[in-house]
């Protein structure tokens, strides 16, 4: 019990902090007015009279106005919410089958004979040294490589490079990690004990499998903080609506309200996540 | 044997990061026996591009991983023998607040509100961003080294602070930092590409990340920006990889006895 009230007191501290890091770094974004009109418009009484002209809070408005569930509006006088309900929409059935991909990714290492698995620990972590808007960029590639060969198909395969271009990094990084915790539990004293008791490969395996769950789990966050960068990338290289083209958008239009709104609901997924990390610890047997 | 090539590559690469390409013909001119790989939009030699970028790219790499790490070893050494709990507690919930968000969506804020990816900003913007990641790593191998019987009778001898974190601390946990170092590298050189993206970059800055992004864009017709970009970037892999592996893998335990 003391160990969730910890867990979820940390959590709450992060997801408001979060939002203040943002309010504050936004603070020094230039005036959204440039955003609105170009840069080169700022100059006399437009930039003087605009901002009287528009709405402006303060953050403890801003903070008391979330917690009543106002998000504010976009730029265009969207309400946020609206916006960021129909990117997650859109998204969401891309990271699911990301997710699905970098889940079959840690079985197949996870079960992968034990002679290849140095090898691809080795490829994995050459490759997770690349920048991780690299996968989105052979997608698009193979996008416009194709597309005219697959007319009938252009939207499907859209998606399909999408999601490969964003579960990559994720499952290039997560594949790296599993490799190498294998292999070093491969030859644990245990493994041997029960291998000499005539436990076939796929059970220790098995068993292995719940080793490999257990130490991966505080890298949940780091999978979901990958996914979210790759999807930035991906979204935005495709064209494609939903939650990374609508951060993209945020940024490059200083729109504060969405901005805001972004930081809170990644931080509010990945303390979720982070507190399901705990869970599986504790599922296990460990006390923190 | 494999050591000395490495050198050898490490010298060129930083030989050529002094080199400025200047344009020597029309843009995407074909490969001559002068420039083997044509010449870039630019109109300038490709490979001198290439190799002067990725030089380039290992210095800048190199320069904000040391900086990064020896700023955050000191604030880890401070948090983790401050023997505060709620000073580490605090650090921890810090920590946790700055990873909350992607480090690319603060990235691109940061450089947003400097204006572009001028040098000064970009740096600000990678520290700011890295700090939290690499301390997390450091302090987690410092709290798994001070509960070392060798650290605890540093510590009960009243060695100063400043030696046992260079000559007790760092040789220990050398294996965690190189591949620290490796990683936040890897992060400082593609991060004008990823920037660029969001169309902040400068195209013609001579910088492995920038080839990357105008690689992708010339990818059809020019396949040879992009694939060059990538072999640049695996040439840094390789040199890197080689390097850190032979520094992690020479002796440095301490045993309490030869501590005394």
């Amino acid at each position: 019990m003391t160990i969730w009230m910890r867990e979820i007191s940390r959590f709450l501290i992060c997801a408001l902090g979060a939002h203040a890091i943002g309010y504050v770094v936004i603070q020094v974004l230039p005036n959204p007015i440039y955003a609105m009109l170009g840069m080169s418009s700022g100059v006399g009484e437009i930039s003087e009279n605009l901002p009287h002209a528009t709405q402006t809070k303060n953050y403890a408005e801003r903070l008391l106005d979330t917690f009543r569930g106002d998000l504010g509006n976009t730029l265009d006088g969207v309400p946020v919410w609206q916006d960021l309900s129909f990117a997650i929409f859109a998204s969401a059935p891309r990271l699911f089958f990301a997710v699905l991909i970098i889940a079959s990714c840690l079985v197949a290492v996870a079960y992968a004979p034990k002679r290849v698995l140095a090898p691809v620990s080795n490829v994995a972590t050459a490759l997770a040294f690349l920048p991780p808007y690299l996968a989105p960029f052979l997608s698009l590639w193979l996008y416009v490589a194709v597309l005219p060969f697959l007319p009938t198909f252009s939207r499907q395969a859209e998606e399909i490079l999408i999601v490969l271009g964003l579960a990559i990094p994720a499952a290039v990084f997560l594949t790296a990690q599993v490799a190498s915790i294998t292999i070093r539990n491969l030859d644990r004293p245990f493994v041997q004990n029960i291998r000499s008791l005539g436990a076939g490969e796929l059970a220790i395996r098995h068993r292995l499998l719940h080793h490999v769950v257990f130490e991966v789990s505080p890298s949940l966050e780091k999978i979901l903080v990958g996914l979210f960068t790759a999807i930035i990338f991906a979204e935005s290289l495709f064209g494609a609506s939903g939650i990374g083209s609508l951060t993209a958008r945020a940024i490059r239009r200083t729109d504060i309200d969405l901005m805001l709104s972004v930081i809170l609901m990644s931080a509010i997924v990945v303390g979720v996540l982070r507190l399901s990390a705990v869970g599986i610890r504790n599922l296990y047997g460990l006390k923190q | 044997m494999t050591l000395r090539i490495v050198i050898l590559l490490g010298g060129v690469l930083l030989t050529c990061a002094a080199i400025t390409p200047d344009i020597i013909g029309d843009p995407w001119a074909p490969p001559t026996l002068a420039s083997p790989l044509g010449t870039d939009e630019f109109g300038r030699n490709h490979l001198i591009v290439l190799l002067s970028a990725t030089g380039r790219s290992l210095v800048l790499g190199l320069i904000i991983a040391s900086a990064l790490i020896i700023a955050n070893l000191l604030i880890s050494y401070f948090f983790v023998f401050s023997r505060q709990r709620a000073l580490s507690e605090l650090s921890a919930i810090g920590v946790q607040t700055a990873e909350s968000v992607p480090a690319m969506i603060w990235t691109l804020v940061i450089v947003s509100a400097f204006g572009g990816a001028n040098w000064i900003g970009l740096i600000v913007t990678l520290f700011f961003v890295l700090t939290p990641f690499a301390f997390r790593v450091i302090s987690g191998e410092l709290s798994r080294l001070k509960q070392e019987p060798y650290i605890e009778s540093l510590q009960l001898l009243r060695l100063p602070a400043s030696r046992v974190l260079l000559f007790h601390i760092v040789p220990n946990a050398k294996q965690v930092l190189s591949v620290l170092a490796l990683q936040v590298t890897g992060i400082c050189i593609g991060i004008q590409g990823a920037i660029g993206v969001f169309g902040f970059a400068n195209r013609s800055e001579v910088e492995l990340g920038t080839i990357l992004l105008r690689g992708r864009e010339n990818m059809i017709e020019h396949p040879v920006i992009f694939i060059s970009a990538i072999v640049g970037f695996f040439a840094i892999y390789l040199l890197l990889y080689q390097v850190l592996k032979a520094i992690s893998s020479s002796p440095s335990e301490h045993s309490p006895a030869s501590v005394i």
